[in-house]
């Protein structure tokens, strides 16, 4: 069993490794530091107000976490940057380019906002594969290593309608870093894995960081955004406000937006 | 992109539940209904070609309610913009729309083949495999043995059969000619139906080609509902006469109809106007969904 797990940590570290000089390739375009401008955006839904007078910046290579009670706005503001919304008013510049004006979406995005559609009768791979299938850049080799560093058996033939929630998340994560994206945007990547799972996807994504992709995550708890990220934004009251993770804003012994639930 | 599209469909076509769901009903429902027929042209030594049954069938109104009440039922699986973020992203919206509209399209050819299939299933005992009008259909439309037809063949399913109809071409050509004008009518009505769904949300496209398919038998069904007193309404009576005099002009199902276009000699002109009408809604819609889903809503 020891010797087992020896093997799989050497091999995701070979893998992490690889994915370290892939990254840097990538990052060798990279001119600016900046990976994600927001500058008052404001995002409305006919006459109802969710998001106003919005500003971020977020550098490459770091994780940036967002709070925020359920309904705030977080998704939105998440599919903004994405863009798959578009701001009422002004604009979302990702690497430099305009969301919806230059690019239709970040041009090296991997993501995970709600739950990833999949193909319920065919197996996780056979999925991977055919999501691959669009962009055509990854072969079986990638798909299987991503599949593995979330802790997914690449063999395994089960349907996805047969999978867990947990399994279903692992599988969400793996779609959105088998391209090996200079950007991740996820959106509650922990619901439903066991701690092990956590564990193992915190890990994950802190390496990627130092892989020099640049991380947004939303999530409902405290150890995460406390673990992991660099700055924190709450979105409340339609307004997104920067907390530094020192700052102790967000609460420490409570969940993240449950200080505003409890309140 | 294509090898992707390619393996998508297959399996949401033809794996998916949906589907064989469709095509199980689809059959044991004909094979009920013609099973009297089958035997009743035993009896009388007829024949049909295996092309020939399928028009008849949907050029009568209760054949096409059947036909694209089940269609829209297919369709309605479509969008998935919830749970599509990933292929989206990958794809770009334009054409992941296309992809829509693709889906659309396959499932118009496949549920037309599903349909050919089944009638020839059905009646598989009495089935010839020849490109000339079969002893039924000359039965059908002989003067002498028409009135009894019906009877005759102890059918549970109304079939319209033409002289002009025959007069068209050969069966090959009209079951062609009807695919044709059956794919232009699916094609219309699913692709509004994911336009809508997406402008506004999941469901509204639904009911919207459910409107478009049923609105002939609602208004027919209308005055039983207020005890037939209705019909004596003149403003139901104007409205009905105003329906129908407009249905030739915007129904797509009307136009789909060859039996009534061979009858009018009108074919090419409708044939001219039915493309001519999708292909401007095709694009309008399309154009409009695009800008649209830059601002929906969750």
């Amino acid at each position: 069993m020891i010797v087992k797990m020896g093997k799989l940590i050497l091999y995701k570290s070979e893998r992490l490794k690889e994915w370290q000089a892939a990254a840097e390739r990538n990052g060798k375009h990279m001119e600016k530091e900046v990976m994600i401008r927001v500058e008052k955006l404001e995002k409305r839904f006919q006459d109802e107000v969710i998001l106003t007078g919005v500003d971020m910046l977020l550098e490459k290579g770091k994780i940036y976490g967002l709070v925020g009670m359920n309904g705030s706005g977080k998704t939105v503001l998440m599919k903004c940057i994405c863009g798959f919304l578009q701001p009422t008013k002004r604009k979302v510049t990702v690497e430099g380019k305009v969301i919806g004006k230059d690019v239709d979406f970040p041009e090296s995005l991997g993501l995970m906002i709600e739950t990833p559609g999949f193909i319920p009768y065919m197996s996780g791979k056979s999925n991977l594969q055919n999501l691959a299938l669009i962009k055509n850049e990854i072969g079986d080799r990638e798909i299987e290593e991503a599949m593995q560093l979330v802790g997914l058996e690449p063999g395994l033939k089960k349907r996805v309608s047969k999978y867990s929630l947990g399994m279903r998340q692992m599988l969400g994560i793996a779609q959105a870093i088998m391209e090996k994206p200079r950007l991740l945007i996820l959106d509650e990547p922990f619901n439903g894995l066991d701690v092990r799972g956590v564990e193992d996807i915190r890990k994950l994504l802190m390496r990627l960081q130092e892989d020099g992709v640049t991380i947004l995550l939303a999530s409902h708890y405290d150890e995460d955004i406390r673990t992991l990220c660099e700055d924190v934004y709450r979105v409340q009251n339609h307004q997104v406000t920067k907390k530094e993770k020192e700052g102790k804003t967000v609460g420490e012994n409570e969940r993240a937006d449950g200080a505003d639930d409890k309140k | 992109m294509l090898r992707y599209l390619f393996r998508e469909y297959i399996h949401k076509i033809l794996l998916s539940s949906r589907f064989v769901m469709v095509f199980i009903t689809i059959l044991v429902a004909l094979v009920s209904l013609f099973w009297n027929m089958t035997g009743a042209m035993k009896e009388l030594g007829c024949q049909v070609g295996a092309l020939e049954l399928l028009p008849a069938f949907l050029y009568v109104d209760s054949g096409l309610l059947i036909y694209f009440g089940i269609f829209v039922f297919l369709v309605a699986a479509l969008p998935k913009w919830e749970g599509s973020l990933n292929q989206i992203s990958r794809l770009g919206k334009g054409k992941w729309l296309l992809a829509q509209y693709v889906y659309v399209f396959f499932t118009a050819v496949v549920y037309y083949l599903i349909w050919t299939v089944g009638f020839i299933m059905a009646l598989l005992p009495r089935i010839i495999w020849s490109n000339d009008w079969s002893s039924l259909v000359k039965r059908a439309i002989d003067p002498e043995t028409a009135a009894l037809f019906s009877i005759d063949m102890k059918m549970n399913v109304g079939l319209a059969f033409s002289e002009k109809l025959v007069s068209v071409g050969s069966p090959a050509r009209v079951w062609l000619l009807t695919f044709l004008l059956h794919m232009l009518a699916g094609v219309f009505v699913g692709m509004l139906m994911v336009t809508l769904n997406i402008c506004f949300r999941r469901g509204v496209g639904t009911v919207a080609a459910y409107l478009i398919v049923g609105v002939k038998t609602i208004f027919n069904w209308l005055p039983a509902l207020f005890n037939n007193q209705l019909i004596h309404f003149e403003g139901y009576r104007q409205f009905k006469n105003l329906l129908i005099r407009m249905e030739f002009y915007i129904s797509p199902l009307y136009q789909c109809n060859l039996l009534v276009m061979a009858i009018h000699d009108t074919r090419p002109i409708l044939e001219r106007v039915a493309m001519g009408g999708s292909l401007f809604f095709y694009f309008d819609c399309s154009g409009y969904a695009v800008w649209v889903l830059d601002g929906k809503e969750d």
